[in-house]
């Protein structure tokens, strides 16, 4: 599955469907293909297998038919070693902080990814301080996840990932229920790191400043996908699915 | 955000010794310095007052308000009220007798004694628990825990109700606030029948039931995502200096000088 350049894509996902305990298919054959250092945001109404496309990435939701591959490697139901390895390369921050974050202090959230990769303590430590510099959280170790702001809770979930230094970052709905200040640096953030990042978001202000390509899936589907200069001008495309232009 | 915290959090800042010393070292003075008091025997009134007179120095040295200590620590009451019957029925030499309709009552002096004895001895002990929660941040005495190896399902348990306890209580308020919303009185009795706004509370405590579950399913894959993998693991913690361990050794032994005193001099 090797791309022209012969490395691999940072995600590839193929023919991929998911249907939920319920029978209600969730996914109907997604196709996506990612490059490494890609910043890709993935459009469409509630309900469209959005973050049911995010859960698959790191192996928390099992393909029913198809495939999903990171860095090259195929993300299989029942292979543990796999599954960690895979779970240190892609970085899955969710919608609400809250969840996220449920230690009792920042650091302890923070700490949470590295030493379950089986870092040393020091390394453990390293990887903290790094994280939270990189959000511009320093100094708030042994604050209470619940004492933050939505802004600063949102900065602290991403770090937590940030510390197992994954290749891919996936975020789901970040910019949602922040206020202007904190989006903007959240923005900023984005923009600023290195990392192959997939979003799925109604932000569609943030999408015009920072993804250079976007997704839109609905009803399971992926039903275009462009650089997003080309999928902003398209209106009746993006009124078909429920969509605003910014 | 405050509003939810404001009842749960018992610590106070403060820059005294007892905030800065180690969790564990005060950890283990508080446990040492309770298991003293109650093993002093009852009626040993001078070792009571001797222990009583080391926690309340401890409160004054903490600085976190003398006032303040005394009124957290009379949460203690409601349970030293169980002891009360053992001054009618531990027998001695009556002292004073209560007329009730059907029968009398007889209180006895060793009874009386020994009620001040767990009177003293409990509120002591919980005066401790009070200085220790003042002085020591919630996530410290935690760690605290851990590392005097108490069991990881146990502290893990704890610390994800400290975390999410906050969280809880602020869904259910913010689900309080919308039937207060919607409670409007237009004149007339309102508010409906008691079976009805039983039936509306049970409700909302039905509903705060499954969004705790659908968040603990969150919470774990949100675990999962990072490595967890069924295995509680920590950061080791940083070893005692020697100056700690001397204090905590020098307490300790006050503690049970006084115990053992109590017992054989006293």
């Amino acid at each position: 599955m090797a791309s022209q350049n012969g490395h691999y894509p940072a995600i590839s996902v193929n023919s991929l469907e998911f249907s939920y305990p319920d029978g209600r298919p969730a996914l109907r054959g997604v196709e996506l293909s990612i490059q490494p250092g890609e910043k890709v945001a993935i459009l469409g109404p509630n309900g469209a297998g959005k973050s049911t496309l995010l859960l698959h990435l790191n192996g928390l939701l099992h393909a029913g038919s198809g495939s999903v591959a990171i860095m090259g490697r195929e993300v299989r139901e029942g292979d543990k070693r796999g599954l960690q390895e895979i779970r240190a390369l892609v970085g899955v921050v969710f919608q609400d902080p809250d969840d996220q974050l449920f230690s009792p202090s920042v650091h302890d959230d923070v700490a949470f990814g590295p030493i379950y990769m089986g870092l040393a303590g020091d390394e453990v430590e390293v990887r903290v301080s790094d994280a939270l510099t990189q959000v511009g959280l320093e100094g708030y170790e042994d604050r209470m996840p619940f004492h933050l702001s939505g802004g600063e809770k949102k900065r602290a979930a991403i770090a937590s990932v940030l510390s197992m230094r994954p290749e891919i970052l996936a975020l789901d709905e970040p910019s949602a229920g922040l206020d202007p200040r904190a989006r903007r640096g959240l923005i900023r953030l984005l923009d600023r790191l290195e990392q192959t990042i997939l979003v799925t978001t109604h932000d569609m202000h943030m999408v015009k400043e920072i993804f250079t390509r976007s997704v839109i899936m609905d009803g399971g589907k992926v039903v275009a996908d462009a650089p997003t200069q080309e999928i902003l001008s398209d209106e009746w495309l993006l009124e078909e699915h429920g969509l605003e232009l910014p | 955000m405050t509003t939810a915290a404001g009842f749960l959090d018992r610590y106070l800042l403060g820059g005294s010794w007892f905030h800065r010393a180690d969790a564990r070292v005060k950890l283990v003075m508080a446990l040492g310095f309770i298991f003293a008091t109650t093993s002093i025997p009852p009626v040993t009134w001078s070792g009571f007052a001797v222990m009583m007179a080391l926690v309340w120095i401890a409160a004054g040295v903490s600085r976190v308000g003398l006032v303040r200590v005394f009124l957290r620590s009379l949460v203690a009451i409601p349970f030293i009220l169980i002891a009360l019957p053992t001054v009618f029925t531990k027998p001695g030499t009556p002292l004073f007798e209560l007329n009730l309709a059907l029968f009398a009552l007889t209180g006895t002096q060793e009874g009386l004694d020994f009620f001040i004895s767990v009177l003293l001895k409990s509120w002591t002990s919980v005066t401790a628990a009070v200085v220790l929660t003042a002085t020591t941040p919630p996530l410290r005495l935690l760690e605290a825990l851990r590392s005097l190896r108490v069991p990881a399902v146990l502290v893990a348990i704890v610390m994800l109700m400290y975390r999410y306890l906050f969280v809880l209580v602020e869904e259910a308020q913010s689900m309080m606030r919308a039937r207060a919303a919607r409670s409007a009185a237009i004149g007339r009795k309102s508010g409906g029948s008691v079976v009805w706004r039983a039936k509306s509370a049970g409700g909302m405590a039905g509903s705060l039931f499954i969004r705790t579950l659908d968040r603990s399913e969150r919470i774990y894959m949100a675990m999962v995502a990072r490595g967890y993998d069924g295995t509680l693991r920590q950061a080791d913690a940083t070893p005692l200096t020697r100056g700690e361990l001397g204090i905590m050794v020098a307490a300790l032994s006050i503690f049970a000088a006084v115990a053992v005193a109590a017992r054989t001099v006293l």
